[in-house]
């Protein structure tokens, strides 16, 4: 973290720590590829993804709003206020916080993160993401209650473009119940409920894309190539068997190999997550100073 | 489902692998299938699984909307064609999703699926809008959208999504009426908050703005509202653009379409619409915005649809330029022909061709509407037919600048005769319904009056517009060569409803089986039976619908094809022949599932027009087969105009109604056998849905604005099968099939229609169905709405005339109506060669046209001075059947017999009553084939019959008719003269038809032989043929006077003569009766009430005086009453009904 001068350098250090650290296995089953992730509990992989989450999950959000808050309104708060309150929001002031807020906001928004993260690690590391090189990626949420899907997608195959689709979900002990709600979702992409979201967000991802690939957005609809990609924390000693076969996955429309399960299983589950959450928020006068706030 | 309009739309696609033109029309014409079917409980039976058509669906939407607004890189183009399929695909997609339930899901959940719901539809829409089909985006959007529960309002996000989604769903249906609502809260405020959500707060309430700058440019309340919004939208997807926003990609992809239906619908703006003049400037563009804008009583219209925007752009300002407009039924004719009106006025008075009188009347409230903005203007309608008379408004005698006049060709053809030099200023001319041109029986005249006006209006730019026509080429090469001006083709296949053509049949697998169970039991019965077997057991056939997954039925190939089974079934029956055989017995095949699929498809909540072409009394009897359900005939819902008009309808009648008890049951019937009030009843009763079905013969098809959302053509063959056969019996079939198929979809209502058609037989299909035999038992489904050559029927004549070959003995009823048309003499500068020399019968002989006409034309004087000389008649007999448009040798009979009455004639009569008798008496002197010339189709009546006794004949001018002949027509006289007196159908039923006193008067219609529909046949065909003749009467009074021998003649105040033939043909018999009825109310026996009650003074004598004072007094009259208070019981229920139709229509 020292001598990082920009946002960018301490992002790209978190990168490449976390590239380091993270340890992946991947187990194909007759519904879907497992990628069982590990080391992310390693002291030096929690403070870079602590980094990660504050500056590609809040601090980015932030300073887009920012930005467009200048252009359509002429103003807004100041870059470390904003931080700082939406860090509060999102994680809380301290990890004093109530069960519901960190099963149902906290660790899921830092599985999400975690997924972001993944899908960002994928273009260098095999078996993180769909199966072709990731062209552009949607933000993390800052409200994971929102009822959009988590991470949308644009990856490469056969020169194609195609879509994936990225849900999260953590939980200490129920975590078989939360793969099925990730099927759910991928099951109402297939069905087509999720389409008018998907056209919104592709839209916006084509101005992230050279124009030779913004050329193969429209066939993209088209030919409806698509991967999901589900991402799981869950404590270690639960009885979550990431790698049985999935009848809710095998019946969605897309066929195994572009079933992708992200599975992260943590040996001290709630330890990780207060633990993460504190080096965000101690993260945050860094970042702040970084941009040029207080 | 696609014409040729949509379906070239889709030859308009990206090059995408696997993405061709044919399969994505079959796959969203079988989304729309599947729509059906799940709404009537159907199935489809053949094709792709439904998840595969979903499939293919959503992936065409997302696809081809990307490509259409997304892919434009630099600007906003669009891409119509796949703007249009995106349109449609996402518009059936939508189809299928409702809105949540209530009591299912927490108040934020229902939030959330009611916006999500809303934006889909508000995509949709203004896919429709860039595509330049709006009316299908205001469709969409005029179902339940539903409300954001208070609890959801709570969600900042939410209640801000949901305001700026009110705003686009007003720029979707671009109503330019909505007014913006204030923000929920102010985006600072909620920055303070949230940043995300002050963010999305501060994008939406620009997007917000946009629409309604857009909305105020249209409707004209700022002069650069579009551009603002533009800038508005651009800022907008600019900084989520730039900054990759994903989090508010909802927004950007709202902001994006709504940019580019700005673009597309904003060169389309009325108000762009350039004035006549510069003159005009101010007071058209107040015309202009006043048309956006709409009023309570006239829908807005602040864009022009395809065929008007290329009319502005191809004739105006002016107009300049003739227009040849062929384009589909409901494809904006009346707007396109409105505005060309609208210029017309500006420097001269603007004429309007209709093919009906009831159309007459419709175009001139529609104008008197959509002219109360432009200062200056009037619009008037000459009603009736051709019979000649002299009052002044009857004919278009002097028409000031500003006026537009409304009439049938027939009645224009009187006025071209009687005024010709009123013409020199009219500065427009639309026909509508331009193809009567082509109509064995109309077209001639049809043909003379164009040509007519063309020789008399060098400055009159001619609109032609026509559904059916297709070869609009023709046309414009005649009016351009004829004019010297220049002319352009308006051809836009384009129309705002798709149609699927569907044939129905039985499921041939059930039927049989059915049939095979029924026959073993009329053989084996399991019962025996006493007496005589039976020899007929009846079955229920399954009803199936085959329908084209293209659009007209040209393929062969069975993918093409989809087969759906219904719920609804016909009985029909085995029966044992008298050889023992089974004999398949399909009596009532075509009226038993006309009204079986009708009530059905009613009772699903489709509103459907079944039109029984063959027979019109079979309207009746169908409907009185179709029970449409309690619960929906309960809550049927009350309309003031229809009682109003049936309580007029019974007082004419003098019996009961036999309409009155179908519309209680919620079905309108449309037939001849209707009087006016009843078919206008029905009309706004079927329009107002308070009525969910119209059985309706062929001829509705014509003009009338009655769509609906499903058309049953129970059978195919058209009128008298006599004359099926014929060409003429072959080209009305196909065309009014053709009207009727295009009859289906509504827009505002429903963006999809089905016209279902039943065979004459039952056809029995089976997978794969035979569509090969289903073709050729209706051909008309292979053609496209625009089918008829419209050619002339005057080139038959001018052949003969050119040839040598005409002779006034043995001419047909072409040829004599333009014998009677064209004049022997010049009238003022015109005479026949110059009509002739523009007529299209003349163009098609283009190298020689001129040296024809002059060929023509005097062949014509010598045929006629030849005849004349021939048959001694005096000369002055040509301008007698020139005024009056009828052949020659009747109107010189009919002086023969005035002659022989003459030295009978005490005085000239000075009443209209006296100048009926006299005329009955000339009657009754006319030739027996001369007289039947006029009488037309015999009336059976045992007091009248002896007048179509074929032993009682000849031509002879001096014949002496028999007593029975005479008495005849004393009793003709005695039954007109209770028609004239005031009296109901009923009583002048009772007389023609010997009904004894004590018996009733059988009110039904479901046969022609029955005294009601005999009564009104009557009156509407005998006594406007007598009217006609009794405009001879006042003709030849015009150039020969009649009066005795030395008797001085009348001053001219006295003009009973004129009224005769009006009154006649209306029931009236006096002048103040026939001044209520013709200036007050066209309703007869209010009319006779109204002028008892307020006569018109005597001094007030000229027609025009006449006519104002009656406007005033009826104006009077109407504010006497304030509706707000209770009726007055002793008033006459038809005078409050009559006040009723008055104000309703005001």
């Amino acid at each position: 973290m020292a001598g990082c001068e920009t946002l960018e350098d301490l992002l790209g250090e978190a990168l490449t720590t976390l590239e380091h650290e993270l340890t992946v296995q991947i187990t194909e089953v007759a519904s879907h590829v497992v990628t069982t992730i590990g080391g992310l509990e390693a002291d030096s992989a929690v403070c870079a993804f602590a980094t990660y989450a504050l500056v590609a999950g809040i601090g980015q959000a932030v300073r887009m709003n920012l930005a467009i808050a200048a252009e359509m309104l002429g103003g807004g708060p100041q870059f470390a206020d904003a931080l700082r309150r939406d860090v509060e929001q999102i994680i809380g002031r301290s990890n004093a916080i109530t069960n519901d807020f960190r099963e149902d906001q906290r660790d899921p928004w830092f599985t999400e993160c975690l997924g972001h993260l993944l899908l960002n690690l994928s273009r260098s590391v095999g078996g993180l993401g769909p199966p072709g090189p990731v062209q552009a990626l949607t933000l993390v949420h800052t409200d994971v209650r929102d009822h959009g899907m988590d991470l949308v997608g644009l990856h490469l195959e056969q020169a194609l473009l195609a879509l994936n689709v990225a849900e999260a979900k953590a939980s200490e002990n129920h975590a078989s119940n939360h793969s099925g709600a990730t099927a759910r979702l991928f099951a109402e992409v297939d069905a087509g409920t999720r389409d008018k979201e998907i056209r919104g967000k592709v839209q916006v991802l084509r101005e992230a894309l050279p124009a030779e690939r913004q050329a193969l957005v429209s066939p993209a609809f088209w030919h409806g190539q698509r991967a999901y990609v589900a991402v799981i924390s869950y404590g270690q000693v639960s009885t979550f068997a990431p790698t049985k076969r999935r009848p809710t996955y095998a019946a969605l429309a897309v066929g195994a190999d572009r079933v992708r399960l992200l599975a992260v299983p943590l040996s001290d589950y709630r330890q990780f997550f207060d633990t993460l959450a504190d080096r965000v928020r101690a993260l945050v006068p860094v970042v702040a100073a970084l941009v040029g706030g207080s | 489902m696609f014409g040729r309009g949509t379906a070239n739309l889709f030859n308009e696609l990206p090059a995408l692998n696997g993405l061709d033109a044919a399969t994505a029309r079959r796959m969203l014409s079988t989304a729309y299938l599947d729509i059906v079917a799940a709404r009537t409980a159907g199935e489809r039976r053949s094709g792709p699984e439904r998840e595969q058509v979903s499939d293919y669906l959503r992936r065409l939407a997302s696809a081809v909307e990307s490509y259409a607004v997304f892919d434009s890189l630099h600007g906003m183009e669009t891409r119509d064609g796949a703007a249009f399929v995106a349109a449609e695909a996402l518009a059936l997609v939508a189809e299928t999703t409702t809105l949540p339930d209530p009591t299912d899901v927490d108040p934020m959940e229902i939030g959330h699926r009611i916006v999500e719901r809303t934006a889909l539809l508000v995509e949709a829409s203004l896919l429709y809008l860039i595509a330049g089909f709006e009316p299908n985006g205001a469709t969409l959007l005029s179902q339940e959208l539903g409300a954001l529960p208070a609890a959801a309002r709570q969600n900042a996000d939410l209640e801000y999504m949901d305001w700026a989604l009110t705003g686009l769903v007003a720029l979707s249906r671009l109503d330019v009426q909505a007014d913006g609502v204030a923000a929920p809260a102010e985006p600072s405020e909620l920055l303070q908050l949230n940043l995300a959500s002050g963010v999305r707060a501060a994008l939406l309430q620009r997007l917000g703005a946009a629409v309604f700058h857009y909305l105020g440019w249209l409707r004209g309340d700022s002069d650069d509202g579009a551009g603002r919004a533009r800038a508005e939208l651009s800022s907008v997807t600019r900084a989520i653009a730039a900054q990759k926003a994903d989090q508010h990609a909802d927004i950007f992809h709202l902001a994006r379409m709504a940019d580019a239906a700005v673009a597309a619908t904003s060169p389309r703006a009325v108000r762009g619409i350039p004035a006549p003049n510069e003159d005009s400037e101010a007071h058209y563009r107040a015309y202009l915005l006043g048309r956006a804008r709409g009023t309570a009583r006239t829908r807005g219209r602040p864009v022009l649809w395809p065929a008007a925007r290329a009319y502005v752009v191809g004739c105006l300002p002016g107009p300049h330029s003739h227009a040849v407009v062929s384009v589909p039924t409901g494809a904006g004719k009346s707007f396109l022909a409105e505005i060309a009106v609208s210029q017309g006025l500006a420097t001269g008075w603007a004429l309007y061709l209709v093919p009906t009188n009831a159309l007459a009347n419709q175009v001139r409230h529609d104008l008197e509407r959509a002219f109360e903005s432009l200062d200056g203007t009037q619009v008037r309608a000459f009603l009736g037919g051709d019979e000649y008379t002299t009052l002044s408004e009857e004919h278009a005698a002097q028409v000031p600048v500003g006026t537009a006049v409304v009439m049938t060709p027939e009645k224009c053809a009187l006025a071209l005769r009687l005024a010709p030099e009123a013409f020199s200023n009219c500065r427009v001319c639309v026909f509508d319904e331009c193809h009567l041109l082509a109509d064995g029986t109309r077209g001639v005249l049809a043909e003379l009056v164009v040509s007519h006006i063309l020789t008399l209006a060098q400055d009159c730019r001619f609109l032609l517009m026509s559904a059916m026509m297709s070869n609009p080429e023709d046309i414009k090469a005649w009016i351009k060569s004829a004019s010297g001006s220049a002319a352009v083709v308006i051809r836009r296949p384009w129309r705002p409803t798709r149609t699927m053509r569907g044939v129905v049949g039985v499921d041939g697998p059930q039927a049989e089986e059915a049939g095979q169970a029924a026959w073993t039991s009329l053989v084996h019965p399991a019962r025996p039976r006493r007496g005589r077997p039976r020899r007929r057991m009846p079955f229920d056939a399954a009803h199936v619908v085959v329908a084209n997954l293209q659009g007209p039925w040209s393929q062969t190939e069975d993918v093409e094809y989809a087969l759906v089974r219904l719920p609804t079934s016909t009985q029909l029956a085995v029966r044992r022949a008298d050889t023992g055989q089974a004999q398949l017995d399909r009596s009532g095949w075509i009226n038993g599932t006309s009204a079986a699929l009708t009530a059905y498809l009613a009772t699903r909540g489709f509103s459907v027009l079944a039109f029984l072409p063959s027979n019109p009394h079979h309207c009746f009897s169908v409907a009185r087969e179709v029970a449409l359900p309690d619960e929906l005939v309960a809550i049927r819902p009350q309309h003031e105009l229809v009682s109003a008009l049936m309580t007029i309808a019974e007082d004419e009648l003098g019996v009961a109604s036999a309409l009155r008890e179908l519309l209680d049951r919620r079905l309108s019937v449309h037939t001849a056998a209707l009087l006016d009030a009843e078919k206008i009843a029905s009309e706004v009763a079927f329009q107002s849905g308070m009525s969910l079905a119209m059985f309706a013969t062929g001829t509705l098809a014509q003009g009338l604005n009655l769509p609906a959302s499903v058309v049953v053509i129970g059978g195919t063959a058209v009128g008298d099968r006599r004359e099926a056969n014929t060409p003429e019996g072959r080209r009305r079939t196909r065309s009014q099939l053709l009207n009727a198929l295009g009859r289906a979809g509504r827009a505002g209502f429903a963006n999809h229609g089905l016209a279902l058609v039943v065979t004459d037989q039952p056809m029995f299909f089976q997978l794969p169905p035979d569509t090969q035999a289903a073709r050729q038992e209706a051909a008309f489904l292979v053609e496209e709405d625009d089918s008829t050559v419209v050619d002339s029927r005057l080139q038959t004549f001018v052949e003969a005339v050119l040839g040598g070959r005409l002779d006034i003995d043995t001419a047909s009823a072409e040829e004599l109506v333009a014998l009677s048309y064209l004049p022997f003499e010049p009238i003022g500068e015109i005479s026949a060669e110059h009509i002739l020399r523009r007529s299209y019968a003349l163009h098609r002989r283009e190298l020689t046209r001129d040296e024809d006409a002059a060929r023509a034309a005097a062949e014509l004087v010598r045929v006629g001075q030849e005849y004349v000389e021939r048959v001694a008649a005096p000369e002055w007999i040509t301008t007698v059947a020139y005024k009056t448009g009828l052949p020659f040798l009747l109107c010189l009979r009919v002086n023969q017999a005035l002659e022989r009455v003459r030295p009978n004639v005490a005085r000239r009569p000075s009443t209209v009553g006296g100048w009926r008798s006299l005329f009955f008496k000339k009657m009754a002197l006319l030739p027996p084939q001369r007289a039947r010339e006029v009488l037309g189709k015999e009336v059976k009546s045992s007091q009248i019959e002896v007048l179509w006794n074929p032993n009682i004949a000849g031509d002879n001018p001096q014949w002496v008719p028999p007593p029975t002949w005479v008495a005849a027509w004393e009793a003709l006289e005695r039954i007109v003269s209770l028609y004239m007196d005031g009296e109901p159908l009923a009583v002048l039923a009772r007389t023609l038809f010997a009904i004894p006193p004590d018996a009733p008067v059988d009110s039904e219609r479901t046969s022609g032989a029955r005294p009601i529909p005999r009564t009104i046949r009557f009156v509407n065909k005998l006594l406007e043929r007598l009217s006609r003749l009794a405009g001879a009467l006042v003709a030849i009074d015009e150039v020969a006077p009649i009066a005795p021998a030395g008797e001085a003649l009348p001053p001219p105040i006295d003009a009973s003569l004129s009224y005769l033939p009006l009154a006649l043909r209306y029931g009236c018999t006096s002048r103040d009766e026939l001044a209520w009825f013709r200036f007050g109310l066209r309703f007869r026996r209010p009319a006779h009430i109204l002028a008892r009650m307020f006569p018109v003074p005597h001094e007030v004598i000229e027609d025009a005086e006449v006519q104002s004072w009656v406007r005033q007094q009826r104006a009077s009259w109407l504010r006497q009453h304030d509706p707000e208070l209770p009726a007055d019981p002793g008033e006459d229920p038809s005078l409050a009904a009559a006040r009723a139709v008055l104000t309703s229509r005001a």
